[in-house]
């Protein structure tokens, strides 16, 4: 009787401990934290991730602030992720230096790591890559595009520059460079910052419209401003100054023409590749330090031919394996 | 024939054990029961939601204004939660009436939800909700990632801005989905899904609109056939959807939210406006709402605007950005905006608030932003618009009122917490009371601390805690020593009968002798004889002194030891007899406990003794057995052997019973005419003894 209770006892408490271990650190989970959730972007590059993570069986967290500025959100987010000891990371930080720290503290703990869309600062090395959008394919293909449509001759606004990212301040600097190279008449008439509010940026677009200086074109650096500088022909009920805007989100003001050409990223293939980079991390393989996926210009004429890779059909994927 | 006594030493009896195993059954019993509880919390009974009881609801997300039936988010943030925590149903209908206030986004009812996060799609489960652009109703099973399970076009006619009610039946991996319009007609679908969530939370769900819930009630499902032909049977045509219409909807939709944001050009800057006596007529600012109700102000920079008899057609809520227009009335030293029109033209998530002190808003400097501020609390209430609380820091006392919502509870606040307020101060005299030096006018609040521990009726607590355990040690202390001292008698006693049965009687015998040969003076021989007894006795004493003396102070702990020691007395006993002795140990050799070596040892050496002395055997063997629970001890002759039970007792087994009781031990002595003898003793080992096996060599 009493050898009997004494193995009941020791079973238990054994099956406690292991019980209570398993509740604090689920082992292999890859956490990732993109800017925000629920966009055509962000979506896209999921189902990416997504699809490796399934083939490699990893399983996958996914969260992100409602608001594509709300840095202390997502940090708070990735604090809850370092409380559950996830095998690995993919971080695209809503404000770059914000999240130079939090990623230091990830290598010193020897946790994979990848960075996407923004050069953080640290130099890649074991535990940390980069896979980036090519903003200076990028900029090559807006600029051949404004000079296509301008005969090599105009006056230009920029606008959704960003300034919490390096990724924004490269479009704008590479886009300006390869103008005033390769195309010296198009000259830039007004510069304007992003955020993350549409109404903002239409109220931008609007001024840059009613402004004294003629424009025959705008840029705008992300979606926020594209979509803006789309509401402010809406609201003026004009459509002569074309728009060539950044990054996915609405196709159908590119299909009736509101929006000339959008340069999106291959997201899918960037969420293919983070996630594969944390496999090969984990398995103790080198990875490519940086990573440039080359973005594609998208207009009337060929969305159809790319919508589908571009704009991936994410609602009829079954996320529930994940 | 044979004798067999019955006595354990386990280091818990039967009843005990049975008891532990008992509560261990009732406490794993009742640690599943309440996991399994937790997983499966279905409906006892329909619920009606009542969204003024804020402890039922959790909010993820969205600014969340309840009434008693009906609740409003106003944030049109994209993916606001509110989830009922009071069940966790599997097999339910769901049933709610939603209206939308505006034309983008969606809105509708979150069913099976599980692991809930603030995010846009952050959980598992089910929604099943309206979007007014593409005139739809959609079921999505949302994983941190949404998937399309069911679609029904509505009329593209369809006014959203009036009540619809929306009904969803999940019974197992079975869902039905209906929607029932303004005008009465009604659409549904189902489908069944593989490997559906079974169960999980009921809540709402907006994204990128302004809604309104009512009714929100939930019932387990009844039989699936009767409401699949009630359905079927008030179910209008299934419309179609039309490509070119939907385009046309959302290039609206587009049309809308453009013209919302259109710019005016009139807007002047909040800071123009002197603070000195003055009035100013027909004018447009524009500027983030700082704070809402009671105390409505815009803000423009580091400056802001009261703004009296607000006149706006929408709900306004902190974090908007609006445009104003009326007319600005100054007094010294604040600026008032009446009859103002507001028209909010988009929304900015609010600026992290100023962290200041009581002193710093103490001396006016900081008025109309967005603040943080920590007191000490010293009472609460709750009011007929919401809560009023008076805090403290350092020697400043301040007001702070707001109303409840689904992130403030104020039941969970104690006098003497630590509070940080999150809002905005002002010292006007219907806020300040003119008692104070400013009111704070609370969004939220956190509690940083609960009140100090050392109250005084903690310490009082604790000292009569200390107390208690002062007595309790004097008495443990005191229950020691008595069991020490009655230890001490007792084995005091046992040495005095010890030695009235060996010495005491030995003089006894060696006097008797003595007088016996002194009576008889004359008679050598009789004398002779007589000091040859009193020798005799004398040397038997000695030996058996010296016995007791080895058994006062055991050496041999050792299980192994104690076989040898045993066949050592054999041997002594052996000179000149001619007995073969046999000994052998079996099992891992390890230290016994003391009561269990020492009655061993003086249980065999009195078996020994008796074969010697009785049994004429040719054959002698020592045996021990050592497993992990017990230790058994046999001694076995080849001798004559006896029959009658009355010899038996005279061979000193009542004391070998009496060694054997002391230890709980079983003994048994079996005996037949010419068929020698064998004792042996079975003695079980507390589990401390158990263990030891693991260390020992």
């Amino acid at each position: 009787m009493t050898e009997k209770v004494f193995r009941i006892a020791i079973l238990a408490c054994l099956t406690g401990l292991f019980m209570n271990l398993g509740c604090v650190r689920p082992r292999g989970t890859i956490a990732i934290l993109p800017r925000t959730t629920g966009t055509p972007l962000w979506e896209t590059f999921h189902l990416g991730a997504s699809e490796v993570a399934r083939l490699q069986d990893s399983a996958l967290y996914w969260n992100a602030p409602t608001d594509e500025s709300d840095i202390e959100k997502q940090l708070s987010i990735f604090s809850a992720c370092e409380k559950r000891r996830m095998s690995g990371y993919i971080i695209a930080p809503d404000i770059t230096i914000s999240f130079r720290s939090p990623v230091q503290r990830l290598l010193e703990e020897k946790i994979p790591t990848v960075i996407v869309n923004d050069m953080l600062g640290p130099e890649p090395g074991p535990y940390l890559s980069y896979v980036l959008n090519d903003e200076s394919a990028g900029a090559e293909l807006a600029a051949q595009y404004v000079a296509q449509l301008l005969h090599g001759h105009g006056s230009i606004a920029l606008m959704g520059q960003v300034t919490v990212r390096e990724e924004g301040g490269e479009r704008s600097i590479d886009l300006e460079r390869i103008l005033a190279k390769s195309y010296p008449g198009i000259q830039i008439a007004s510069r304007n910052s992003d955020d993350t509010v549409v109404a903002h940026q239409q109220n931008i677009a609007q001024q840059i419209l009613h402004n004294k200086v003629h424009i025959d074109a705008i840029i705008a650096f992300s979606s926020t401003s594209t979509r803006g500088a789309f509401y402010a022909e809406l609201a003026e009920k004009s459509q002569h100054v074309p728009i060539i805007g950044y990054d996915q989100d609405l196709t159908l003001p590119l299909k009736n023409g509101y929006v000339r050409a959008v340069i999106v990223q291959d997201v899918r293939k960037i969420g293919q590749i983070a996630m594969s980079n944390i496999a090969l991390e984990l398995q103790g393989k080198p990875v490519a330090g940086y990573t440039l996926v080359p973005p594609m210009l998208l207009t009337r004429d060929n969305l159809a031919q790319y919508q589908s890779r571009y704009f991936a059909d994410t609602e009829s994927y079954s996320w529930g394996a994940q | 024939m044979g004798s067999a006594m019955n006595a354990r030493f386990p280091i818990l009896s039967k009843k005990a054990g049975a008891y532990l195993v008992l509560i261990v059954i009732l406490f794993v019993s009742v640690v599943v029961a309440a996991v399994c509880r937790w997983q499966k919390q279905d409906l006892s009974a329909n619920i009606k939601a009542d969204f003024s009881s804020a402890e039922s609801w959790r909010a993820l997300g969205g600014s969340w204004q309840p009434s008693h039936n009906e609740v409003s988010e106003t944030s049109s943030e994209r993916g606001a939660k509110l989830l009922l925590l009071l069940a966790r149903p599997d097999n339910v209908i769901v049933d709610v009436d939603l209206k939308l206030q505006q034309f983008n986004g969606e809105a509708g009812i979150l069913f099976r939800t599980q692991d809930e996060e603030e995010g846009v799609d952050s959980l598992h489960g089910y929604f099943l909700g309206v979007r007014p652009v593409e005139s739809e109703v959609v079921l999505y099973r949302e994983d941190y990632g949404r998937k399309l399970l069911q679609r029904i076009i509505l009329p593209y006619a369809t006014d959203y801005s009036k009540w619809i009610h929306l009904s969803v039946r999940a019974e197992h991996c079975h869902f039905i989905s209906t929607v029932t319009l303004s005008d009465g007609s009604h659409y549904s679908a189902s489908m069944d899904e593989d490997r559906c969530i079974e169960k999980g939370h009921v809540g709402l769900y907006s994204s990128q609109t302004l809604a309104t819930w009512r009714n929100l009630k939930i019932h387990r499902a009844i039989p699936s056939q009767q409401v699949n032909e009630q359905l079927s049977s008030q179910s209008t045509t299934a419309i179609e959807p039309n490509q070119q219409l939907l385009e046309k909807r959302m290039m609206d939709s587009y049309y809308a939210e453009a013209s919302n944001g259109f710019d005016s050009p009139e807007v002047r800057p909040i800071s123009s406006f002197p603070l000195y006596p003055g009035e100013f007529k027909n004018v447009v600012v524009r500027g983030m709402i700082a704070s809402t109700a009671p105390l409505f102000q815009i803000q423009d920079g580091m400056v802001s605007l009261a703004i009296l008899n607000e006149t706006s057609k929408v709900l306004i809520k902190q974090g908007d950005y609006v445009e104003a227009r009326g007319e600005v009335l100054c007094h010294p030293f604040w600026c008032d905006f009446t009859h103002a029109e507001l028209r909010p033209l988009w929304s900015v998530r609010p600026k992290p608030p100023f962290a200041v002190t009581a002193s710093q808003l103490a001396d006016g400097s900081i008025r109309g932003l967005s603040i943080t501020i920590e007191g000490t609390l010293l009472s609460s209430k709750v009011t007929a618009n919401g809560f009023e609380l008076i805090l403290s820091d350092h020697e400043y006392r301040f007001r702070a009122i707001g109303s409840q919502t689904f992130r403030m509870k104020l039941p969970l606040l104690k006098p003497g917490s630590r509070i940080r307020l999150y809002g905005m101060a002002t010292s006007r005299v219907d806020y300040a009371l003119n008692l104070y030096p400013f009111a704070v006018i609370t969004e939220n609040l956190e509690v940083i601390s609960g009140p100090p521990f050392w109250t005084l009726s903690h310490e009082l607590w604790i000292m009569f805690a200390i107390m208690v355990l002062f007595a309790g040690s004097v008495y443990a202390v005191h229950r020691i020593q008595m069991w020490n001292i009655r230890s001490l008698l007792r084995e005091r006693e046992e040495m005095a009968l010890e030695m009235h049965d060996t010495l005491a009687q030995s003089f006894t015998g060696i006097a008797y002798q003595l007088q016996a040969a002194i009576r008889k003076k004359d008679d050598v021989d009789y004398i002779l004889s007589h000091l040859d007894g009193a020798l005799k006795t004398v040397k038997r004493s000695h030996r058996e002194v010296s016995k007791a003396i080895s058994s006062l102070r055991p050496q041999h702990r050792d299980a192994k030891e104690i076989v040898e020691s045993l066949r050592t007395v054999a041997e002594r006993f052996n000179v000149g007899s001619g007995v073969v002795i046999e000994s052998s140990f079996q099992g891992r050799n390890r230290i016994l406990p003391v009561s269990i070596a020492d009655a061993f040892f003086r249980i065999g050496q009195e078996a020994i003794s008796n074969v010697f002395l009785h049994s004429k055997c040719q054959h002698l063997k020592i045996d021990m057995l050592l497993t992990h629970s017990i230790a058994r001890l046999t001694v076995m002759d080849d001798g004559v052997g006896y029959q009658s039970s009355e010899i038996l007792d005279g061979l000193g087994l009542s004391g070998m019973k009496k060694r054997a009781a002391k230890i709980r031990a079983d003994i048994t002595l079996q005996s037949s005419s010419g068929q020698g003898t064998i004792v042996l003793v079975e003695a079980h080992l507390p589990i401390s003894n158990m263990l030891q096996q693991l260390f020992y060599p």
